[in-house]
């Protein structure tokens, strides 16, 4: 979760565009972490020991964990650890935004740094109370009163599911920083029960094809019914782990069918919708409280 | 190997269920796409097993397990829905259910289900022969 809200954050501070961020995510599930930027994360390291790791690397051809173990940087269990957490793939815009020379790793270090602080984050970021902080930095729900946390909440559930179920690094952006085409695909499910309310996903052809083959598992390359209920599925599975989550609170919910259709003109919005942005393409979450 | 039919709305998890369970060498008998294709369907297929959606358009899959073991008490249906909330569980077993699988589905918690089920199935069977 740390690796998805630090690129929210470079994106939001104006470190990286929404393009460069977006290449990054395409690159990074093909990226290896390197040791160095883990001992970055892990504050074992500055990003100066690293880089005078790796002028020791050109110069003698040995692995980086032997140079640092020998400079008297990293002990050989501290590089055992890191070895470790370099197969479990976390950090891994990291090292896509190294590797794609956006920023020097000891840039990456001072923004992690600066991230951390700003969001009093400790550690890895697993908890959603941590989770819920980076969103209210971003988006305010605070017109819906008492229901604001419920659609946090909702926001952040969808961030989480499309890592869990699409395999992917989701952020929220501005509508201003995108400048593709209107999206004319129009996913919907309401949500009844106590808290009745609309939920929907708007997206270009594109960005569907790439949410439908994801979550069907299979590579889907036109529009046709597979792939409309593909991306339906989706959110049906999306909206009833949330359903879960309210039967958790105290709130009674039920799902009524998803439907996808095609808009033939923009769609009018009471609410501003909120715009996430993923390797294969960007769709808006279109929440509605019901009164 | 079980003869089963698939009563679910969206296309993708039909597909889905079929492959998971024609390579488990389980014959897919019948497909509905909502509660009253299922009632109708389910006499001439007469599947061994039923995988059951809970949200549909049209007749929903409680009241259609509802419906089916009124005609059939013997009917073996297993619930594969988006809501897993205890209260939606409780009510599909109540109904007659024999046990519940949360999508996002995988192919090893769908057969563990199945199979079990089936097991027991086959239990009652040979205890009526003794």
């Amino acid at each position: 979760m740390l690796n998805q809200y630090f690129g929210q954050y470079l994106l939001n501070k104006g470190i990286l565009t929404h393009v460069q961020l977006r290449q990054v995510l395409q690159c990074e599930q093909s990226v290896k972490v390197k040791l160095g930027v883990l001992a970055v994360n892990a504050g074992m390291m500055t990003g100066v020991q690293v880089e005078e790791i790796h002028d020791l690397q050109w110069a003698k051809d040995q692995k980086f964990g032997a140079l640092a173990v020998q400079q008297g940087y990293l002990t050989s269990e501290q590089v055992d650890g890191l070895l470790k957490s370099q197969q479990e793939g976390h950090l891994t815009i990291m090292q896509a935004i190294i590797d794609k020379g956006y920023m020097s790793l000891s840039a990456v270090e001072n923004t992690l740094m600066d991230f951390r602080e700003e969001y009093d984050i400790r550690g890895s970021l697993h908890d959603t109370d941590d989770e819920n902080k980076v969103i209210k930095a971003l988006i305010d729900f605070s017109a819906a009163g008492d229901k604001a946390e419920l659609l946090y909440n909702y926001v952040g559930l969808v961030q989480r599911n499309i890592v869990r179920f699409l395999n992917d690094t989701p952020f929220v952006f501005e509508k201003s920083a995108e400048s593709e085409q209107s999206p004319r695909w129009l996913v919907r499910q309401q949500i009844i029960g106590d808290v009745p309310f609309s939920t929907g996903m708007l997206m270009d052809e594109s960005t569907l094809l790439g949410i439908a083959s994801r979550f069907y598992g299979e590579k889907l390359s036109a529009i046709d019914e597979l792939a409309l209920d593909s991306v339906g599925e989706f959110l049906n599975v999306h909206n009833g782990v949330f359903c879960s989550f309210l039967a958790d609170t105290g709130i009674s919910a039920d799902l009524q069918p998803p439907n996808v259709k095609e808009m033939d003109k923009p769609l009018q919005l009471s609410n501003d919708p909120i715009s996430i942005g993923t390797s294969f393409g960007t769709f808006e979450i279109i929440l509605s409280l019901k009164d | 190997m079980a003869r089963i039919m698939i009563v679910d709305d969206a296309l993708m998890m039909r597909m889905t269920l079929r492959k998971f369970l024609e390579k488990a060498g389980h014959e897919i008998v019948g497909e509905a796409i909502n509660g009253e294709q299922a009632i109708l369907n389910y006499p001439q297929c007469q599947p061994d097993l039923v995988t059951m959606d809970i949200t549909m358009p049209g007749l929903g899959g409680i009241e259609t397990i509802k419906r089916i073991i009124e005609s059939n008490p013997a009917a073996n249906i297993i619930v594969v829905s988006a809501l897993s909330q205890k209260r939606f569980v409780f009510e599909a077993l109540e109904n007659g259910a024999k046990n519940y699988v949360s999508k996002p589905i995988t192919e090893d918690k769908l057969l563990s289900v199945i199979n079990l089920v089936l097991a027991q199935n086959s239990l009652v069977e040979e205890n009526k022969v003794c």
